[in-house]
């Protein structure tokens, strides 16, 4: 199975929460992933990589600003029109307290120093709500087993 | 293979590409205003529609035409669907045509007003002239359309 993580953008908190529940990564080491806030990345508006789960499953972030419920019913109706078993793809919608703040990363045009801004933001909500976005990763398990 | 047509509301100028596509507009006449507003889709969605992937038919060679709202989310768009369509295995049986860059400011304008401001007259009004004068672009978009989609058959 494919899971797709979405968020307004598959570089921050996504990302973070991807490389946790893949067990790639801990706590400290956001501010050494690499990619992280990669805006070039998230722009494109493909699907990315991060890896493949103990069962097998391919895990993806993708970037979707606001709109995570609209993106979630094109993909869901995707599996449809190809008549794809809906086992084949998990869409799966990434909350955190203070997403708003995020809009900054594709409201504004991309350079280093604004890149920089948006990633200062995204380590600040990740690093508030750890706890958070670490009880999410039981919940992201659970429903990919019983999907 | 399933071609998409998108645009802001998955109302208009997406619903015309289609319509064109799928020969129930003639791409060499101007669209009157009956024939226009009498296409299935055209101008009748609400904001529960944004992000369905609604089906207008199949065309000549057998191709699924669907139609789609995205918002504001663009070029994206195209390469979210095609992106997940490639994980998936069947990006080789999709293609996904964003119209928006030949819908102008009137048709925005009637659309706006017919969809989101309820004015139905008044923005129909706009959504008509602005149609006719989006038609030729369109038309040549689809028209390069089904030409990309021969050469991959």
């Amino acid at each position: 199975m494919k899971v797709l993580l979405i968020g307004n953008t598959g570089v921050h908190h996504v990302f973070f929460v991807a490389h946790m529940f893949l067990g790639t990564i801990d706590k400290e080491d956001i501010f050494n992933l690499s990619s992280f806030g990669d805006l070039s990345i998230d722009k494109t508006g493909y699907p990315i990589y991060i890896g493949v789960d103990d069962n097998g499953n391919e895990i993806y972030t993708l970037g979707v600003r606001n709109d995570k419920d609209l993106v979630k019913k094109s993909l869901d109706d995707l599996l449809e029109i190809f008549s794809l078993d809906k086992r084949e793809l998990l869409v799966l919608p990434i909350p955190i307290k203070g997403e708003w703040f995020l809009k900054i990363a594709y409201i504004i045009p991309s350079s280093r120093s604004l890149n920089l801004i948006s990633n200062l933001i995204a380590k600040i909500l990740i690093k508030w709500q750890y706890q958070d976005l670490n009880n999410l990763i039981d919940k992201i398990r659970d429903k990919i087993n019983n999907y | 293979m399933k071609i998409i047509y998108h645009c802001y509301g998955g109302s208009h100028s997406s619903v015309l590409a289609a319509a064109i596509h799928l020969g129930l507009i003639d791409k060499f006449v101007l669209p009157s205003r009956e024939a226009l507003f009498n296409l299935p889709i055209f101008d009748k969605t609400t904001d529960e529609d944004f992000g369905t992937i609604r089906k207008m038919g199949t065309d000549e060679l057998g191709h699924e035409i669907y139609v789609l709202g995205k918002k504001n989310l663009g070029d994206r768009y195209t390469n979210i669907l095609e992106g997940t369509a490639k994980i998936l295995g069947v990006k080789e049986d999709l293609l996904v045509i964003n119209i928006m860059d030949k819908v102008n400011w009137i048709m925005k304008i009637g659309g706006f007003s017919s969809r989101r401001l309820g004015l139905i007259t008044f923005g129909r009004f706009f959504l008509f002239h602005g149609t006719i004068r989006a038609f030729l672009p369109i038309v040549n978009l689809v028209v390069l359309t089904k030409s990309e989609i021969q050469y991959k058959d």
